[in-house]
């Protein structure tokens, strides 16, 4: 292993190899920057340019934009409440309450450090524990997947800073938006209303700039200028440095994230969305401090950021061992590779180990590259805050629009944010919280997809539950939850 | 020699635009709307023939990706366009064979001027290697015996698995899945305990030994597994087809018309093409525009009953 690591290092030192990993890692940053400009796009975009490649560099470019992109979503979500990228949408949450306290350097370097930990230890996960999780992988069935969906599910019960029922409420809200579109088993549409739009199901992009940039648009409107709290720019240059009681905050949330990401990532299907959604859900259930989630925990972040990069990584390990793409970006990557005439797969190891090693290299290196890229573009980033909120909206609300916009090319993905920043909007006045609305929509499609598989596997029979020792482990996780949510609110209710 | 013709060309290619441009057309680049998502096998089918069609229509032919709703985004851009030729499209069954008997879609094979189609999309039906089936009778015996399951990411592939077990007797039960990636690992987990889908999804599997490839559903064997048997070979006459073909809008002129279809059959005819078709496991294929046609609307007037058969059909 060893002999192959340095084979990849020796792959990677040409001029060509180390310039292409740069340029993945800067276009990756950038592309999470941008709202609506997603890596599948990008990805797509570049496809006919590294045909002029050799499929080793193709392959380090591709990847470089698709590990890169965890990293720059955070951005905008903590400084302009827009999330760059699907995988950076939990981080609103918490990481735009931090800038509010003035914290923004710290959400962001506590994301840039989680990233670059969570990055590295999922490629050694990648390279070390490649053929056992493929097994993992395999033994992952449509009930698994429902019961893990489940146990996601029940952790709403304590993202519930404004109450049990207010949650369940937003909850169901997000299943019903989750359920708009093609029925996955029947195959014809549902809720659409006869809009052709909407067969393809609601889109998280104009789902998420909704709800989070735009609706912050319209608290910004009402707010009159002269009362109005400036997001305060940290001090000095060095103000991107987490506090001390902030990183010692963060360690466990980041080991907890990198472990966890890691494992959704392996999930075809799965990725970095989910991954940073339950680990935010897990970090609030296990937070000493949950009533400060949603009001700048640094622990929200700490957590969604290490697990969106660990679950790029993962995705990593049933493409290279299975030949199979666990998301759209991987996908586009076999795509390239298919392309080059390389076919991927556990074959890939054995006949082209240039490429395999290549690409493992050239992870180690883009991640130490995305973190010196970062650290220092947050003292830079930062800066934004300090321009006036009437140019801060306007900027909003441009970004919003042109992302949204330019994900489908769709006009009517721009209507649909802009009813949803009224509905987000609504919402938040009403004292409702939006995590468990995005957390349902997230999750809702996969767990009623294979719950109605297994169903369709089994005749309709449940029993066929009590075989599936993973899946009966998840449902029992999902009970204990939802028993302790109430039994400590009883508590609390209690002692009041 | 080839310095003799250059020179003896030169001044014919000089003088050829002028003369050509009054009687030939087009005079401006075309842009041919692919239905799926950039980096799939359709997507990089088309630009590959597009870059040849380009050679010889001597304008640049540009693709650009309308997906969504199922692939019939993109058709329903295309009906909707001026038909002057120089918007085109691409789709297979799928959008005009299949969707419109499962959505609302705002148009018929009427709606459409047909071109050639240049590909055509090869189906195999497999098992995990540890499943006890190891020849397609084996697998029909069982589904003979009790329902069996089989994944799938829709039509035309179910269609094809319920066509074997009404010829045969036996009772296939269809588990659909979002990607074809993740019907072939569920029957490697063996979840499900048949998987029919295309070539890109299933021969890592296959070629690693963990999945095994029962029968070809195509016309044809897989160029990879030469042994494995066409069902059709095995005497169960069912073949599972889908293509690449280029449409237009309806009221396109006869001579543009023309133009395009020579452009196309020759484009599809180089063997640069023939080499990208290959590795996303497509088969050239030269189907003229009438042949195109027939077949669509034949395999939508097939599809309508056996789709309400299965449930899969809208409701009216």
């Amino acid at each position: 292993m060893m002999d192959g690591l340095l084979h990849g290092f020796a792959v990677l030192s040409t001029w060509q190899n180390l310039s292409l990993c740069l340029l993945g890692a800067v276009l990756g940053t950038v592309v999470g920057v941008l709202p609506g400009l997603g890596p599948a796009t990008t990805i797509a975009l570049l496809l006919p340019i590294t045909l002029k490649l050799d499929p080793t560099g193709a392959i380090i470019l591709l990847a470089g934009i698709y590990y890169g992109v965890a990293y720059g979503g955070t951005l905008t979500s903590v400084l302009m409440r827009i999330p760059g990228e699907a995988s950076s949408v939990v981080t609103c949450l918490d990481g735009y309450e931090m800038a509010r306290k003035g914290r923004a350097g710290a959400a962001l370097g506590i994301a840039a450090l989680g990233s670059f930990f969570a990055g590295t230890v999922g490629i050694l996960g990648v390279m070390l524990l490649s053929p056992p999780l493929a097994e993992l992988v395999i033994a992952f069935g449509p009930w698994e997947y429902a019961a893990l969906m489940l146990a996601g599910l029940s952790l709403i019960a304590f993202f519930a800073a404004s109450g049990l029922a207010k949650a369940a409420l937003m909850a169901l809200l997000g299943l019903l938006l989750g359920s708009v579109g093609i029925d996955p088993i029947a195959g014809t549409p549902r809720f659409t209303f006869g809009i052709p739009e909407l067969v393809d199901g609601i889109n998280i992009t104009p789902l998420a700039l909704g709800l989070f940039g735009l609706s912050e648009l319209l608290f910004l409107a009402l707010v009159p200028a002269a009362k109005s709290e400036i997001l305060r720019p940290p001090a000095s240059l060095l103000g991107f440095l987490p506090s001390r009681e902030e990183a010692r905050r963060s360690v466990a949330p980041v080991l907890r994230g990198t472990g966890l990401g890691f494992l959704v990532g392996l999930l075809p299907g799965g990725g970095a969305v989910l991954a940073s959604f339950l680990s935010y859900a897990v970090e609030k259930r296990l937070a000493r401090r949950p009533q400060e989630f949603g009001r700048g925990a640094v622990e929200g972040v700490a957590g969604p950021e290490a697990a969106n990069n660990a679950g790029t990584a993962g995705a990593f390990i049933p493409l290279l061992t299975l030949g199979i793409p666990a998301n759209a970006v991987t996908a586009l990557l076999l795509g390239a590779l298919l392309i080059h005439g390389v076919q991927p797969g556990p074959m890939i190891l054995e006949r082209q180990p240039e490429i395999y090693w290549g690409v493992i290299a050239s992870m180690y290196l883009g991640n130490v590259l995305l973190l010196v890229l970062n650290l220092p573009l947050v003292g830079l980033f930062v800066r934004a805050l300090e321009i006036p909120r009437r140019f801060m909206a306007a900027a909003i609300l441009s970004i919003c629009v042109i992302g949204v916009y330019s994900t489908n090319l769709a006009s009517f993905d721009v209507l649909l944010a802009v009813g949803f920043g009224l509905l987000g909007f609504v919402l938040r006045r009403g004292g409702f919280d939006l995590g468990p609305l995005v957390l349902a929509y997230v999750l809702g499609p996969t767990f009623e997809r294979s719950l109605r598989q297994g169903l369709l596997i089994s005749d309709g029979d449940l029993t066929e539950l009590l075989h599936r020792p993973i899946a009966l482990g998840f449902i029992a996780a999902a009970v204990l939850t939802l028993l302790a949510a109430v039994l400590l609110r009883n508590r609390a209710r209690v002692a009041d | 020699m080839q310095r003799r013709t250059l020179l003896a060309a030169a001044p014919a290619a000089l003088l050829t635009p002028r003369l050509a441009r009054a009687a030939t057309w087009p005079e401006r680049e075309i842009t041919v709307i692919v239905q799926y998502g950039p980096g799939g096998s359709t997507d990089v089918s088309t630009r590959a023939i597009a870059a040849e069609a380009e050679k010889i229509l001597g304008v640049p032919v540009q693709v650009v990706n309308r997906p969504g709703g199922q692939g019939t985004v993109g058709p329903q851009q295309v009906a909707a366009a001026r038909p002057d030729g120089y918007t085109l499209g691409t789709t297979g069954l799928a959008g005009l064979a299949i969707a419109p008997h499962m959505l609302d879609v705002p148009y018929t094979s009427d709606s459409f001027t047909f071109l050639p189609a240049f590909a055509r999309y090869l189906y195999g039906i497999a098992v995990r290697a540890e499943s006890p089936h190891k020849t397609i009778e084996e697998l029909i015996a069982a589904a003979r015996e009790k329902r069996t399951t089989f994944g799938a990411t829709g039509a035309p592939n179910n269609i094809g698995m319920f066509e074997l077990g009404r010829k045969v007797g036996a009772r296939f039960q269809f588990v659909p899945f979002g990607s074809g990636a993740e019907a072939v690992t569920a029957a490697l987990g063996g979840h499900v305990e048949a998987v029919i889908q295309n070539p890109p999804e299933m021969l890592p599997a296959l070629q690693s030994g963990r999945l095994r490839l029962l029968a070809s559903a195509s016309a044809g064997r897989w160029k990879e597994y030469p042994d494995v048997p066409t069902l059709r070979e095995r005497g169960h006459d069912v073949v599972v087809d889908s293509m690449i073909g280029f449409i237009a809008p309806k009221g396109v002129p006869e001579e543009r018309r023309a133009v395009l279809n020579r452009a196309f059959l020759e484009a599809a005819r180089k063997p640069a093409l023939a080499e990208i078709l290959g590795r996303f496991g497509m088969v050239p294929t030269l189907m003229p525009a009438d042949e195109f046609e027939r077949t669509v609307r034949a395999a939508h007037d097939r599809f309508g009953p056996e789709l309400r058969e299965a449930g899969l059909a809208r409701k009216r």
